[in-house]
């Protein structure tokens, strides 16, 4: 580590002799910081295929994000996109792009929770 | 908590009896350590297998965490978090081993593209392990 900064060790490790991953807090290495956070309803109507939503963000460059989603009609929520192709999500430098084409009989509303991050992926 | 560390809770909140979700900082709690991050680049030949692949050393000797971003479409300045499937484009993965980061783009469905095609990413690779 540099001559100066901070470093915290998790409970039960020794800060002096800590590996970097058996630290909760260093500044020797960068985070991730939350911009901005929210939730989202998307429904797509009957006869409808895809519908979506954009949340501007106005950052002037591409940030990280972590979207999670999930059907209304359940409790558990998975990574957006998820592993059926029924959520999407992407990412520019204005704004967050939240979509589902579910499989199946319509209507059918998701649930998104979104974080955007003031870390930059360009 | 501990009875050391350090607590920083968020504005308008005080620090003596804010909750944990009130906090933006807590040496309580584990936080991501970013170790290696960068742009990368990916090119599926065209007309060939319909994949391309990249293979970031990290050389860890541990499965570390990670993140990854692609383009939708080649320059379009919009990416998703990986892994992703959309029936009308392209599939990508990512996986991690104790050496190395794997990232691969491919065409599941339409096919590989009649010229080489290059998309755009960017990874993060944490110090914090998945084993």
């Amino acid at each position: 580590m540099d001559s100066y900064g901070i470093k915290i060790s998790r409970d039960g490790f020794d800060v002096n002799s800590a590996s970097d991953k058996e630290l909760s807090v260093t500044s020797r290495y960068q985070t991730f910081t939350v911009f901005a956070s929210g939730t989202q309803d998307i429904t797509v109507t009957a006869g409808q295929f895809r519908n979506g939503v954009t949340i501007p963000h106005n950052l002037g460059y591409v940030p990280a994000v972590q979207v999670f989603s999930k059907d209304s009609t359940v409790d558990s929520f998975v990574n957006c996109p998820d592993d059926l192709g029924e959520t999407f999500c992407w990412i520019d430098d204005t704004n967050l792009y939240l979509e589902i084409q579910p499989t199946g009989s319509r209507p059918r509303t998701f649930n998104f929770k979104y974080y955007i991050f003031n870390n930059k992926i360009e | 908590m501990p009875n050391y560390g350090i607590k920083v809770s968020s504005t308008g909140i005080d620090v003596k009896t804010a909750t944990d979700l009130q906090k933006i900082l807590s040496s309580e709690f584990n936080q991501f350590k970013i170790y290696l991050q960068d742009n990368f680049s990916i090119t599926v030949p065209g007309g060939g297998s319909g994949e391309g692949s990249i293979t970031i050393p990290h050389n860890l000797g541990y499965v570390p965490a990670f993140k990854v971003y692609v383009e939708s479409a080649p320059d379009s300045g919009k990416k998703f978090l990986s892994p992703h499937y959309d029936y009308s484009g392209i599939q990508t993965n990512a996986k991690a081993d104790t050496n190395n980061l794997y990232i691969d783009v491919f065409y599941p469905i339409v096919g590989p593209p009649a010229y080489d095609t290059t998309f755009d990413g960017y990874y993060f690779i944490f110090k914090d392990n998945l084993t």
